[in-house]
């Protein structure tokens, strides 16, 4: 089959995912909305970290907690959970969390000279929906067309309930046939309407690169203070539901001891590979923006659709960069071929946190250095680098825990004896999902939980 | 002595600097004046090297600064915002000022001694930019730009942030090392009063022109149209 007709075949498919990622996103959006509000307006500390953690935490993991929770042997089974219906579910419960923050920078826009305004003529509930909503509109549906083109590249979900949409159909296709025509011809509809949808929604990115730091008017503290505590309500329900029905499932079978052994090995290396892609990824997004700061926004759009595209896409350009002989045939034995596909996955966030940060420094610290004739690199090391530190290492965390969490181009470049703990699991959790995934990812849920809120202490600091 | 030759300098389609003629001569103290938005700190920083102009040249000494980056300009500039470097130590922003010029670094930690000294910062060395005061802060800049130990000078609005008594302390002590060290001084302000009092020359700016330069008494007694008067009467 050729590319255009592997995608032409793809297109009912995509089709059918673009439906349901339209349908979570709808109600990702509706759960997103308080904790957004709420951040933007109260900024608690306690909140973010949670909202945070759950927003970073692997699809992978989260969708084993959701089986746990509305799974055949769960809290509350839900018959229809591995049918779309259930990705829908899924997608909705795994994705609000990442939505609420973008609804924070969204909602972060508004000013409070405006809202008090509009607060003499109207009551509250009118200015929130009123004035507040619609400013911030353009922004909102940027971030919600972000949450969908990251459902449409999304494995875990899908992947973990065995439903064939989106990424778990392109990696099913790609499995079947080793052709990375095939990944790429099943992935072009989804790609294409992804850049559309980002193309559409250009002016609200910015609105959400450049938050102001009103926290809006205080007549609309009453309302601020309903979403807080929907929003922890929504927070503690999205940890502790699924947490619950794992640590239920976990012990029932010694899954702990199960688990460590698990974590003894796959752990060790997925840690590893974690902080080597989080430092690099840090490394790299920094250098790019210092050295070549004219090349630093397509190198963005390049990380971004590296991070968007199903990931099985990204294993199989690599595969066909690297299975090759000399050197690139050596690389591709090593473990180095899993840390350049973890790399290129995870480079996004850290790339656009050390490019905001960079760009938020007045330009005058670097004009007066190169004044004093202190060159580049210098520069970089002295001035840039200790005054962004904090967004380097909120960047380098979170490419950290997407490298941890990283399934599709990992499955597929994973060299004999090397695994992370996210394939494992996957891989586990087709075979039938026993104690020890459980207790698998409630270990892991409570290490991002821990990550989320040092990463939320920085991005406050 | 200073020459820029019908300078354009564009900011997107608008020109913040239009075909601007400008002499200033070595050792000179020259301020700049004129109303928000008339051009004066892009042409400091056009004489810096931070602005490109679209046309003209810009020379000091009879040399064309075209294509020679700001380190070569044989200048040093006090910023608007005083661009101090949050994280280090008042020593530690005089000593990486100092680390692209060559130095050894004991010729390095003398030279950042002396500008301590020299500004009135002495005992403050291990202090970061926020535990100064604003005119020790203003010090520290100029200790900075003082340090390079550059024949100019560019000082873009430095103490428009302080008091007038401490204000005019510090344009004292600019005044003193001018005359020590026989620097040029371009000099933009808002206080037309102490532009008047201190300066060789003054030099107005309207609309990213020079519409005039003179003395006190050029600009007082013969202003060049109703503009620069109406703008000397309003703001003195």
């Amino acid at each position: 089959m050729t590319l255009w007709t592997e995608a032409l075949d793809a297109g009912p498919l995509w089709m059918r995912t673009g439906l349901l990622a339209l349908a979570s996103t709808l109600g990702a959006l509706v759960l997103a909305l308080p904790a957004g509000w709420a951040l933007a307006r109260r900024r608690g500390g306690l909140l973010l970290g949670l909202v945070l953690a759950l927003a970073v935490l692997p699809t992978s993991l989260s969708a084993i907690g959701w089986i746990a929770a509305f799974g055949t042997q769960g809290l509350l089974p839900l018959p229809w959970l591995y049918s779309p219906a259930g990705v829908a579910l899924a997608w909705t419960l795994c994705f609000w969390p990442l939505l609420a923050l973008g609804v924070w920078g969204a909602l972060s826009c508004g000013e409070a000279a405006e809202e008090e305004a509009a607060l003499l003529a109207l009551p509250s509930w009118r200015v929130a929906l009123g004035v507040v909503l619609p400013k911030a509109l353009p922004a909102l549906a940027a971030a919600a067309v972000g949450v969908a083109i990251l459902m449409l590249g999304d494995l875990g979900v899908p992947g973990s309930l065995s439903v064939p949409v989106g990424a778990e159909a392109v990696h099913a296709r790609f499995s079947s046939t080793f052709r990375a025509s095939a990944a790429l011809g099943a992935s072009l509809p989804m790609m294409a309407l992804a850049f559309l949808l980002a193309w559409l929604c250009r002016g609200g990115w910015r609105g959400l690169a450049s938050p102001a730091s009103d926290r809006g008017a205080k007549g609309l503290e009453g309302i601020s203070r309903t979403a807080y505590a929907v929003a922890w309500v929504l927070a503690l329900g999205s940890l502790l539901i699924p947490a619950w029905g794992l640590a239920g499932w976990a012990l029932q079978g010694g899954g702990f001891t199960k688990a460590l052994a698990l974590l003894g090995r796959e752990g060790v290396t997925t840690l590893l590979l974690a902080v080597a892609t989080g430092l690099g990824a840090a490394g790299l997004g920094f250098a790019v923006c210092v050295l070549l700061p004219r090349l630093s926004g397509a190198a963005a759009l390049g990380a971004v659709l590296l991070f968007a595209a199903p990931g099985t896409l990204v294993g199989a350009g690599l595969i066909r960069l690297f299975n090759a002989e000399g050197w690139r045939g050596a690389l591709y034995a090593s473990p180095a071929v899993l840390l350049i596909a973890l790399l290129a996955r995870s480079l996004a966030p850290a790339l656009l946190l050390a490019r905001r940060s960079l760009a938020s420094l007045p330009a005058s610290y670097d004009e007066a250095a190169r004044l004093c004739g202190i060159p580049r690199w210098r520069r970089a090391m002295s001035l840039a680098g200790p005054l962004c530190a904090g967004s380097l290492v909120a960047g380098a965390l979170a490419a950290a825990v997407i490298a941890a969490g990283e399934l599709g181009a990992s499955a597929l470049v994973s060299p004999p004896g090397v695994q992370t703990l996210a394939v494992r699991l996957f891989s586990l959790i087709h075979y039938g999902a026993d104690a020890a995934v459980a207790a698998t990812a409630l270990m892991g849920m409570t290490f991002v939980l821990l990550l989320g809120f040092g990463i939320s202490r920085k991005i406050r600091a | 002595m200073i020459s820029l030759f019908s300078v354009t300098v564009l900011k997107g389609a608008k020109a913040a600097l239009s075909r601007c003629d400008l002499q200033v001569q070595k050792g000179a103290f020259v301020s700049l004046l004129g109303p928000s938005g008339a051009g004066k700190t892009t042409l400091l920083r056009t004489i810096a090297g931070f602005e490109r102009p679209a046309s003209g040249t810009v020379s000091i000494d009879a040399r064309d600064l075209s294509g020679i980056p700001p380190h070569r300009r044989g200048v040093s500039m006090v910023f608007q915002d005083l661009a101090l470097w949050p994280h280090l130590s008042v020593e530690g922003n005089l000593l990486l000022a100092l680390s692209g010029a060559g130095l050894t670094r004991p010729q390095r930690r003398a030279r950042a001694a002396e500008a301590l000294a020299r500004w009135g910062l002495r005992g403050m060395e291990a202090r970061t930019p926020d535990q100064l005061s604003g005119g020790e802060r203003q010090r520290l800049a100029l200790a900075r730009a003082w340090g390079m130990g550059k024949p100019v000078l560019l000082l873009d609005e430095p103490a428009s942030a302080l008091d007038r008594p401490a204000r005019e302390a510090l344009l004292e002590e600019v005044l003193k090392a001018r005359r020590e060290e026989n620097l040029t001084v371009l000099y933009v302000t808002h206080q037309q009063d102490e532009a008047l009092r201190v300066s060789d020359r003054i030099v107005v700016l309207m609309d990213g022109q020079v519409v005039q330069s003179g003395t006190r008494d050029d600009l007082m007694d013969r202003p060049a149209s109703a503009a620069v008067s109406g703008f000397l009467g309003g703001g003195g």
